[in-house]
């Protein structure tokens, strides 16, 4: 099996992920995470998408030296997407997705924190140049890592929410510290909270 | 009648208010103000001081009628509020007269406890549920200098506010 990272964006319309998945879906192509929005009125989604043979194809190989078996699925994957992208206005990509350059993906590694280190940091006031770099500079200091990311300019209000991975040993009270630094320097509020963990 | 403007979020005062030593005359017209400005603002239920500029921790809430409410007290302004326990945590979206843009996905008690001095200068403990138990907390994260910004659950929970009032 492997698996591909399909970016996609256009002007939003009704239908478009109707229409990507159903052009995936007649390519055996099996739909695994993804993400939308739209900003703007601009279509945007990422998906991770898995694949075992193309129609009437033989299995894929999944070993280092089939990188060209690999790179030709892609190609056609994305050629049976292009009458789709064409109708619908839509710029499509696909990237191979590797453990590392050389070696084929062998498991999907998107989960090395443990949740329960999740911080929700809340950043807002008036906007200005360099709020999101200077903040998340201050973060990646730190070691942590941001994991989810949102902002929103109403008039000249400037709203930014992060969910971010402390890194292993690391303090909350030192992020904190740091980040209402940052933020004090800014002029604008911060706040870290846990955040809200999974209930079953 | 006096209507008072809201601040935005990024002009309010983000430090906690103060308390109040007495109910006086200024508090009496502070509690108008409150009012007579939580009234002309459509869909509004509850007001803080800090949101008209004023530095004291008071506010006014009336959720009657708002189709979320069970226990309602009614119209209410509340000095010196404080929250006495609160139990069961949910999640549900919440807007704010000084984030009149957006709404967020805020976790607040379900149950809730509070004291604080009413209008006659006396103290008075509600419980109460639901959406006034959400109005209050709202209403006390203000004199307390946060907004819903500061509790959103995640990047997720930020929105855009469907209808512009």
């Amino acid at each position: 099996m492997q698996r591909y990272l399909l970016y996609a964006n256009g002007p939003d319309q009704v239908g478009i992920v109707a229409s990507v998945t159903k052009s995936l879906a007649e390519s055996n192509c099996n739909l695994e995470d993804s993400r939308m929005t739209i900003l703007h009125g601009q279509f945007s989604i990422m998906m991770v998408i898995s694949i075992d043979h193309l129609p009437g194809d033989d299995l894929i190989p999944s070993d280092s030296d089939a990188k060209s078996d690999i790179e030709a699925t892609k190609e056609l994957i994305e050629s049976s997407l292009s009458q789709t992208a064409s109708r619908l206005g839509l710029y499509i990509s696909l990237v191979t997705l590797y453990d590392s350059p050389s070696t084929p993906m062998s498991g999907f590694q998107s989960n090395v924190f443990d949740t329960s280190d999740y911080l929700c940091v809340s950043v807002h006031g008036a906007d200005r140049i360099g709020i999101v770099s200077s903040v998340t500079e201050q973060i990646a200091k730190s070691g942590a890592s941001v994991i989810d990311l949102a902002t929103r300019l109403i008039d000249s209000s400037y709203v930014l929410v992060m969910t971010v991975a402390l890194a292993e040993g690391s303090s909350t009270k030192d992020l904190e510290d740091s980040l209402n630094k940052v933020a004090s320097d800014l002029g604008v509020a911060c706040n870290i909270s846990s955040a809200t963990p999974d209930v079953l | 009648m006096s209507l008072r403007r809201v601040v935005t979020h990024s002009e309010i005062d983000r430090s906690p208010a103060l308390a109040v030593e007495s109910i006086d005359d200024d508090c009496l017209a502070l509690a108008r103000d409150l009012l007579d400005t939580m009234y002309a603002s459509p869909g509004c239920v509850g007001l803080a001081a800090p949101q008209i500029g004023v530095p004291l921790r008071a506010f006014s809430v009336n959720v009657t009628g708002h189709k979320k409410t069970q226990i309602c007290h009614g119209e209410m302004v509340l000095f010196n509020p404080k929250v006495l326990s609160g139990s069961d945590p949910v999640m549900a979206r919440e807007g704010c007269m000084s984030v009149p843009e957006l709404t967020g996905d805020v976790v607040r008690f379900e149950n809730l406890s509070i004291v604080g001095i009413d209008l006659k200068g006396e103290e008075v403990m509600l419980e109460t549920n639901a959406f006034e138990a959400r109005a209050l907390q709202h209403e006390i994260d203000h004199l307390d200098g946060l907004l819903f910004l500061d509790r959103l659950a995640g990047p997720g929970a930020l929105h855009a506010r469907k209808v512009y009032k």
